[in-house]
């Protein structure tokens, strides 16, 4: 289940690339994980 | 989808079952507003909130990339939940969602984009007791550097355990 998510900072819009991260500041750590993003054409 | 196990070794896990838990937002006055806001650019209103909208396993990638229709589709950071061997796991995701067809159906806006997920799972027991208190950030790339997008603690959120018992 994704959980849901935050507000977008300066408002929702699209990139090419998106760069994620979760921190536990108790243990220091974190989960990361980052993808680019391709349009592809809208044909009709 | 190969997952690293924090630790526990590696595992190959069949997803089975995908939801994507929308208006979670805490505060109940926050997803009033949001609702507010979505409903002026022509999106209803959730039946309910929060909402769970199932979209297909198959979307659930770990790519470092993505092709997706048009140039109107965005991600959002969640954390997520798995459940596999008895236990309950933590990791991350992204909900990669098409803004323009969110008027028309939040539900398909949502299945036309695959959902990417980061590699690692946390075991949910350890931290159970401070779920609230980890923080959430994502960055968008803008021109050759990256721009800080989403950030906060899960504390926004509704509680994940009480999100995933629903």
């Amino acid at each position: 289940m994704l959980c849901g998510t935050l507000g977008a900072i300066g408002g929702v819009r699209p990139a090419p690339g998106f760069r994620m991260a979760l921190d536990d500041a108790a243990s220091g750590r974190g989960i990361r994980a980052e993808y680019r993003v391709t349009p592809l054409p809208v044909v009709a | 989808m190969r997952f690293d196990l924090d630790g526990a070794g590696e595992a190959d896990i069949a997803l089975t079952m995908a939801v994507v838990a929308g208006w979670t937002a805490r505060d109940p006055a926050w997803v009033a507003h949001h609702i507010a806001e979505l409903a002026a650019i022509g999106v209803a209103a959730p039946s309910a909130t929060p909402l769970f909208y199932r979209v297909a396993p198959a979307l659930l990638t770990q790519a470092d990339s993505i092709a997706v229709l048009g140039d109107e589709t965005s991600g959002e950071v969640e954390p997520m939940l798995l459940r596999h061997g008895g236990a309950l796991w933590l990791g991350l995701a992204s909900d990669h969602t098409d803004r323009a067809l969110e008027a028309w159906s939040v539900a398909h806006s949502k299945q036309v984009c695959a959902k990417p997920v980061a590699r690692t799972l946390w075991p949910v027991a350890p931290i159970a007791d401070r779920l609230d208190a980890l923080t959430l950030r994502a960055w968008i790339a803008q021109g050759e550097g990256w721009t800080l997008y989403q950030e906060g603690p899960l504390a926004l959120i509704r509680p994940l355990l009480a999100l995933e018992a629903a």
